[in-house]
């Protein structure tokens, strides 16, 4: 199962400048990581629980916290919340915003259906 | 966990309804706290027990913990809701601002100046609601209290905290911005070229998100 969550996520790297991506559950349980470079499973986590709370201190009110994006230097990260997870795509600023929704929607949807949602 | 803030940890659990007991070292203190579906209900440290002592172990600003997931408390001593706790802890931490790991100040003035000199937060009532964000207007107003200003000076800062960590596990660096947005509004943190940040709210519209 845990190599269908893989599959599932590399198929983002199609995506022109996305570098790699990951998913969690809201509990913080990484379910699959495809990132650039070896990130030890500690560093996932860490990772992992920080875009949670990170997540849940953006809520408005009325109005949960359902994406995010983070920013840095040359690289962005985007979140994504979806029933029970949190996908996580990190790619180069320029990456094309459509091109990467379309993606992240297929994805999300073949996620769901693997976690039986 | 190390370098991670307690305080950020116990909300992580309180937001994920955990149950269980959480034990808290600081050195050569000891303290526990009880978790039930999120609601921190039971706090011992030596012998003192109840809110006291869970705000004695909210305001170590860091520590070794490990989490005994679907314990049961032995008592039930704080009918305080949680986020009122934090909150209270929160406050307690930014009178005695301290340098922390990592370089990051935890001093309401140096990192987040969302509320000039004399301005203070609108929209936000309640200990719930002293968590969020308003949803739309300025977040400088001048009829809010001290605590919500304090409040949302403490959100800003621990966003910009958990942004900074997450780019040095990944290697990415320093946060420029970060945005979180739902079906309606975007919260965006902009960090300035001197490192503080500013803590913004706006219709998607007007940001020009697509939901």
């Amino acid at each position: 199962m845990e190599n269908r969550y893989v599959e599932a996520i590399r198929t983002l790297r199609s995506v022109p400048r996305v570098k790699g991506s990951f998913v969690l559950t809201e509990d913080g349980v990484i379910l699959a990581v495809d990132m650039p470079g070896t990130l030890p499973t500690s560093v996932m986590q860490l990772v992992g629980t920080r875009l949670l709370v990170l997540g849940e201190s953006m809520n408005a009110e009325g109005d949960p916290c359902t994406n995010l994006e983070l920013q840095f230097g040359d690289h962005t990260l985007f979140g994504c919340r979806v029933k029970g997870a949190l996908l996580c795509v990190q790619a180069e600023p320029d990456v094309d915003p459509p091109a990467l929704q379309t993606a992240v929607s297929r994805v999300v949807t073949e996620l769901a259906t693997l976690r039986g949602m | 966990m190390e370098g991670v803030r307690l305080l950020d940890v116990v909300q992580f659990f309180c937001r994920t309804t955990t149950t269980g007991c959480l034990q808290v070292k600081n050195g050569k203190d000891r303290g526990t706290l009880w978790l039930k579906d999120g609601a921190i209900v039971h706090a011992e440290i030596g012998r003192q027990q109840g809110e006291e002592a869970a705000l004695v172990v909210l305001t170590w600003r860091y520590g070794d913990f490990s989490l005994q997931r679907r314990v049961e408390p032995p008592a039930v001593s704080i009918v305080t809701n949680w986020e009122g706790l934090v909150m209270r802890a929160a406050c307690a931490l930014d009178e005695h601002p301290v340098k922390a790991e990592g370089g990051v100040p935890t001093g309401a003035a140096g990192v987040l100046p969302i509320a000039a000199a004399g301005e203070v937060v609108d929209g936000v009532t309640g200990a719930r609601d002293e968590a969020a964000l308003p949803a739309e207007g300025p977040l400088a107003s001048p009829t809010a209290t001290e605590a919500q200003t304090a409040a949302l000076v403490h959100l800003g800062e621990t966003v910009h905290s958990l942004a900074r960590d997450i780019g040095e596990a990944l290697g990415l660096g320093p946060p420029v911005a970060v945005y979180g947005w739902g079906k309606t509004h975007r919260v965006a943190l902009v960090v300035t070229a001197d490192g503080s940040a500013r803590l913004e709210t706006e219709p998607l519209a007007a940001a020009g998100v697509t939901p």
